[in-house]
């Protein structure tokens, strides 16, 4: 662990206030955006504008523009291995041909006030000796 | 065999922690970490809702119909507004404000317990009208493959999101009462900044899980 001395770059008041009227407008901007029909780049725009919010909290409100070295390195990091584990897990989910897509999930019929009751007998099977592990 | 210590006690005072900057730096690293585990506690959900979204389209993008966008929306707005309270906070602080700096973590604990509050109000609605995770899920109006999953997914992403609302109103609400008591000035703030480092980030993964849940 070096001892790197911060270099003390504090943000002033009017930074952070331009910071939060930003968030807010945005958060505004999101929610004016979800009654325009985008159809397939609804979700990159939003993830977008949440990005673009997450960066300024992250940048400003939690001091990372204060910070040198190891503390960017790590936020990076984090979003790297978010961007890895979303991106890479739907991508082989997108790519799937149809027929090895799950159908479900449909609903599962209730299970019996009594818990697990025992399964009624098997039916016989034409042409087979019944067998004898099965009958009471 | 000798009980006897190997090496002689460590001596008080030590000098190995070195100055304040660098104390202050490697408590801000180690609360990176602490975040980055966060972050990648909840990648995994949202992978999970990558994953589905995928498999289910149409499910994913009709389900908003059945949300409370308004509280969704109102709950955003509470969790951005308090952001800027402790960001404010942190800054009075240095400016050794401390009265104004308690009256704004006092706002942010109330937001924060607005936030919780429209949740549960939220959450009875659902159960109200039976739109319950897996096999419970009764919400006739939506009877599509794909929408039980996706009420699991609405479930444990917001159930696990209040659950770190929770904490850090317990922990800002530790935070107001040291500042009111004088704890932290502008030479001695590092638990203030923390703190409120755990309560931005709650409040990033909010503004990820709110549009993807309510919006879009």
């Amino acid at each position: 662990m070096s001892a790197e001395a911060p270099e003390k770059k504090e943000a002033g008041p009017g930074l952070l206030l331009l910071v939060g009227v930003a968030l807010l407008a945005l958060t505004t901007l999101t929610y004016a955006l979800s009654h325009v029909e985008l159809g397939r780049w609804a979700v990159p725009v939003a993830l977008a504008i949440a990005a673009t919010k997450a960066g300024l909290i992250a940048a400003i409100y939690m001091h990372l523009h204060e910070r040198r070295g190891s503390a960017p390195l790590i936020a990076a990091t984090a979003v790297l291995f978010v961007a890895l584990l979303a991106g890479l897990a739907s991508l082989e989910s997108a790519t799937r041909f149809e027929p090895t897509r799950p159908p479900g999930p449909f609903r599962v019929p209730p299970i019996s006030a009594h818990g697990n009751e025992p399964l009624p007998p098997a039916a016989p099977v034409p042409g087979m000796p019944p067998d004898p592990k099965l009958s009471p | 065999m000798s009980l006897e210590p190997a090496s002689p006690p460590v001596v008080p005072q030590a000098s190995h922690f070195g100055s304040d900057a660098a104390r202050e730096q490697a408590a801000h690293v180690g609360m990176w970490v602490f975040l980055a585990t966060e972050v990648l506690l909840f990648a995994a959900l949202f992978t999970a809702y990558a994953v589905y979204r995928v498999d289910y389209p149409e499910t994913f993008r009709a389900a908003r119909e059945h949300m409370k966008v308004g509280i969704g929306t109102a709950n955003t707005y509470l969790l951005v507004t308090s952001s800027i309270c402790v960001a404010f906070a942190v800054w009075s602080v240095r400016q050794e404000r401390t009265g104004l700096a308690t009256f704004l973590l006092l706002c942010a604990v109330v937001l924060g317990l607005g936030f919780l509050t429209l949740k549960g109000v939220e959450y009875a609605a659902h159960v109200r009208e039976g739109a319950l995770p897996g096999r419970w899920y009764a919400l006739e109006e939506f009877p599509r493959p794909g929408a039980s999953l996706y009420f699991t997914l609405y479930f444990v992403m917001t159930g696990v999101h209040a659950l770190h609302v929770l904490v850090g109103v317990g922990v800002l609400s530790v935070l107001t009462v040291q500042t009111a008591w004088g704890k932290y000035s502008g030479r001695y703030h590092t638990p203030l900044e923390l703190g409120g480092m755990y309560w931005h980030l709650v409040d990033v993964i909010w503004l990820f899980v709110w549009p993807l849940l309510y919006l879009v």
